[in-house]
């Protein structure tokens, strides 16, 4: 299944701006982006950028194990923004870099463990994950909270130039 | 995007009725209103306007056109789908939602 | 030698990028006919074309591909457009649509750049509009011809409009009193007096953006352009209404405006077409209980 995600040149800027900033302990920042859906009938869906919220310094909690570990309060956080305009939401972290980046085994388990929980405040809309480099990114989309994720086939940054990168191209 | 209180009494006699906002006018989207339009049942997608825009006080945009009623017919696009709609002047935005749709299908019987 | 060699400077991919770029030209008439050639010359590989008029014998001052025969014969524009392009790129990918571009709206979705020669400023709103929900990058030109005493001013403007960057409403081209006098006229623009050298100035600005959003060719990328171009001095400048905008964030087409209000994920089933065969087939459900 296609699904390609189209993110605002000016808001990508924006989140890797973001996600550069250091955090006192965590060792990688995480934001949250919300996304407007479209389903061409040519098949598959297409992802709208809408908003992008970073998650606040005091809802990081102090897990060494793990890059960054987000409490309840910035997951709640997230979902208020995507359940406004029945949005999808996507847990945003860099891994910084050139080239398609791939999700680690921690953002596998991590993102299994919370996305599902997404689904129970906006059914409608299908929630994921994205891992962004300096120049390129990787997704994965959950359609329900009980199906395995599929792979964002492409991303599209809509800005002077129009650039398409990363995931499976 | 939280509706507006004139929008609970729309949900009650159309249950499956949505609130939709594009550029801060709020509309009610309908999947399928049903209402007599030249002499005949129809029923159809319609999206109400209950507010100020292009000229007109509030408007009723339409799934399809109803032919041999209403006048001047024009396509427009409001949240990336096709509408029909047709001149239909003098409907105030101070009347409750559910008379404002009343007046425009009038047009139409 | 390959037939795009002298452009190469627009950089090393450029031609491969231009080939697979898919552009959306809503309205044939004396700016989309213009902006047909110089586009098929310069290498896009797959276009859409949609206007729903027929050429008439007033259009051929300035309709670049129209002749007397075509005149005489009522051809559609977007046909005259489309030989014009198969007469430059044989191979090119074109699909026409004869109607209103409202009735193309998921063609339209699919194109990278959709380029708007619209006569209306209704119709200029809308389309920018969909094209903001839709993340895609609008080109948008138009020009006028107006009696200042004795003297005719013509001018016009051509804007690249991008997400989350001023719009047509921000640089005061659609008014919301411009809106509520073509409504009185019921949509109509009128005959506006029209003539072939400004807009084929305009369309080449507007070919100009489009080369600077696909290529690399250039080192400061804009993130949005607004030019004006006055005929009477034949100068085109950026507006100083730009300017004065500096970066500020367009505040007409709120980013949660983006996608469809009623898309439901629940209803699809599996795979990507799948989404849409559950959405017809819901839709018709609903149809068959509200009748009974």
């Amino acid at each position: 299944m296609r699904a390609e995600l189209k993110i605002a040149g000016r808001m990508l800027a924006e989140i890797r701006s973001d996600l550069k900033r250091p955090h006192t302990f965590a060792h990688e920042r995480v934001g949250f982006l919300t996304a407007g859906i479209v389903a061409p009938p040519s098949g598959g869906l297409l992802l709208l950028s809408r908003e992008y919220a970073p998650v606040d310094d005091e809802d990081y909690l102090d897990e060494p194990g793990v890059g960054a570990m987000i409490g309840s309060d910035g997951m709640r956080k997230g979902l208020q923004m995507a359940y406004r305009a029945r949005s999808a939401l996507l847990h945003v972290h860099t891994h910084g870099g050139r080239g398609i980046p791939r999700f680690s085994g921690i953002d596998i388990r991590e993102s299994r463990k919370f996305v599902p929980s997404f689904f129970n405040a906006i059914p409608q809309s299908p929630h994921g994950a994205v891992v962004l480099s300096n120049d390129s990114a990787s997704g994965l989309l959950w359609l329900g909270p009980d199906r395995s994720p599929i792979a964002v086939t492409g991303f599209v940054r809509v800005g002077v130039p129009l650039q398409r990168f990363g995931g499976l191209q | 995007m939280s509706p507006p209180a004139q929008f609970s009494p729309v949900r009650e006699t159309w249950p499956d009725v949505e609130y939709w906002e594009e550029a801060g006018i709020p509309y009610v989207h309908f999947p399928v209103l049903r209402f007599p339009a030249a002499g005949q049942e129809t029923a159809m997608a319609a999206l109400l306007c209950p507010r100020r825009r292009d000229g007109y006080d509030t408007r009723l945009f339409l799934e399809q056109q109803i032919s041999g009623r209403g006048q001047n017919w024009k396509r427009h696009t409001i949240r990336g789908r096709a509408w029909w709609t047709f001149s239909w002047g003098g409907v105030s935005a101070d009347l409750p939602w559910e008379e404002i749709l009343a007046n425009h299908l009038r047009a139409l019987q | 030698m390959n037939w795009l060699s002298r452009q190469s400077f627009l950089g090393p991919n450029s031609a491969k990028i231009l080939k697979s770029a898919r552009i959306g030209i809503v309205g044939l008439g004396g700016g989309g006919s213009h902006i047909a050639q110089q586009t098929a010359h310069v290498g896009i590989g797959k276009f859409l074309l949609i206007d729903p008029d027929r050429i008439e014998n007033h259009n051929l001052n300035r309709l670049v591909g129209g002749t007397a025969r075509a005149a005489w014969r009522r051809a559609r524009k977007v046909k005259i457009a489309r030989q014009l392009i198969k007469g430059i790129q044989p191979r090119a990918d074109v699909e026409i649509v004869c109607d209103v571009w409202q009735a193309a709206l998921d063609k339209l979705r699919e194109c990278d750049v959709v380029i708007g020669c619209v006569d209306s400023f209704g119709e200029r709103d809308q389309l920018e509009r969909f094209c903001r929900q839709n993340l895609l990058p609008y080109i948008d030109i138009g020009m006028a011809v107006t009696a200042v005493g004795p003297e005719y001013l013509v001018a016009g403007q051509a804007l690249l409009s991008m997400p989350d960057e001023p719009c047509l409403r921000c640089v005061g081209v659609v008014t919301d009193e411009r809106l509520e006098e073509e409504a009185r006229n019921y949509g109509d623009a009128g005959e506006q007096p029209q003539v072939v050298w400004p807009n084929g100035a305009l369309a080449s600005v507007a070919v100009g953006f489009l080369m600077q959003l696909l290529t690399p060719w250039h080192a400061a990328p804009l993130s949005g352009a607004f030019r004006e171009y006055d005929a009477n001095t034949n100068t085109v400048r950026e507006s100083p209404k730009w300017r004065t905008l500096g970066a500020r964030k367009c505040p007409h087409h709120p980013s949660n405006d983006r996608g469809d209000p009623s898309f439901d994920i629940r209803l699809c089933s599996d795979g990507g077409s799948g989404v849409k065969r559950s959405a017809a087939l819901w839709g018709r459900i609903r149809k068959i209980f509200s009748r009974s």
